[in-house]
């Protein structure tokens, strides 16, 4: 095998490792992306779950009791 | 403001007296046998004192699967649903806590047979979790061992189903009060409805306490003065604290909770006095009105409940 032969296969050697470089940082570039994205949207996912939990949780009046003033008194108290 | 004519029957059921109030008072009879046939069938399926309950037969079942009504369904989910939102505070496997205490028949024949042997202390109860039910093929599986007693949301659950299919039947306002458990339906009376919050559900109103007006949901009182025995050389009372199987320790007397129906008041109700100082905090961040009774007299309210009707110092 000729010295140039070995040059050209050292400069496509070192051109090979460039591109698996670059695409490897891209990858993981777009692996950050899409971690920040993921993070978000479970996020939200956390917030609405929160929410939900409050809607399902014991039920407030709609109106809390005024004074007492109303008609047809009963009483409230343990048995 | 024109006042609003309301008509009322009172009744026993449960144990207890039974209140129910309409806005219109030709309707009065029918609501009253609308509630009876609701009444009549909660009973028949969750009371712990009788034998041909379903209750009952779920309790012997000895950890076999049953297949239960659709009513005692229903009745079970709520109970269970209780337990998730108090972190397992109202928990209905407290069954064989309570007969361990003595009450294991009618209160009126727990005060009249006189003080209660006291079994051997049974520690936590087994734990909603334990409850398998399946509502989709209505059937539930609880370990062996493990009884189910309904009473902290049965009762107020029917104060609900029933002010609900009387106003749903009726076209009327009504107001339903099992044993102070009460709640409302339809159109309230213009004022509102009126609401002596005491102690005892049986206490005239010359008793300390507060009047206040509601217009929806309901409003339950839970109280360790009430319900109260004698088992062994000790007084002990029905509010079990399900991490000791043992009555919750008194620090509150009286709490009365509204909220957005009756079981969710009860609900609320009987965990704050299992909670003891925690409940006021508790109850104001899940904004909830309420009125907590300290043993002393001295009152606490949360979440927008009106100021006292009475003087300074009267619980």
């Amino acid at each position: 095998m000729s010295g140039y032969d070995r040059r050209d296969a050292a400069a496509r050697r070192d051109e090979g490792v460039r591109t698996v470089t670059k695409y490897t940082w891209r990858a993981g570039v777009i692996g950050v992306i899409c971690s920040a994205v993921i993070g978000l949207g479970f996020a939200h996912h956390a917030d609405t779950q929160t929410a939900q939990e409050r809607q399902q949780g014991i039920l407030v009046p709609n109106h809390p009791p005024g004074p007492g003033h109303g008609a047809g008194q009963v009483t409230s108290g343990a048995t | 403001m024109t006042t609003t004519t309301v008509a009322r029957d009172t009744f026993r059921v449960f144990g207890t007296t039974a209140v129910l109030l309409v806005t219109e008072p030709t309707a009065l009879a029918q609501a009253r046998a609308l509630a009876d046939a609701e009444l009549a069938a909660v009973d028949q399926a969750c009371s712990r004192f009788r034998p041909d309950s379903e209750l009952a037969a779920l309790n012997a079942a000895g950890g076999a699967a049953v297949t239960v009504s659709e009513l005692f369904a229903d009745l079970l989910a709520a109970a269970l649903r209780a337990a998730r939102l108090t972190d397992g505070d109202v928990d209905p496997t407290c069954g064989r806590a309570l007969a361990g205490l003595g009450y294991d028949r009618d209160f009126d024949q727990v005060r009249a047979r006189g003080p209660a042997s006291l079994a051997t202390v049974l520690g936590p109860v087994p734990g909603w979790r334990r409850v398998e039910l399946d509502e989709q093929a209505r059937q539930v599986r609880l370990p062996a061992g493990t009884e189910l007693d309904l009473g902290a949301t049965a009762k107020a659950w029917a104060s609900d189903h029933c002010a609900e299919l009387i106003f749903e039947r009726l076209g009327c306002g009504v107001l339903v009060s099992l044993g102070g458990d009460l709640a409302v339906a339809g159109p309230a009376p213009d004022e509102g409805w009126r609401v002596r919050v005491t102690d005892d559900h049986a206490a005239g109103p010359e008793e300390p306490g507060q009047t206040v007006t509601i217009t929806d949901g309901g409003l339950a009182t839970s109280s360790t003065t009430v319900r109260t025995w004698t088992a062994g050389s000790r007084q002990v009372h029905h509010i079990i604290d399900p991490a000791t199987g043992e009555p919750a320790p008194v620090y509150w007397r009286t709490v009365s909770v509204a909220a957005g129906n009756c079981v969710d008041a009860n609900t609320a109700s009987t965990a704050a006095i299992i909670r003891g100082q925690a409940a006021a905090g508790w109850l104001d961040d899940a904004g909830l009105p309420a009125r907590l009774v300290r043993p002393d007299g001295t009152v606490v309210t949360t979440a927008g409940w009106p100021a006292a009707d009475t003087p300074p110092g009267s619980p």
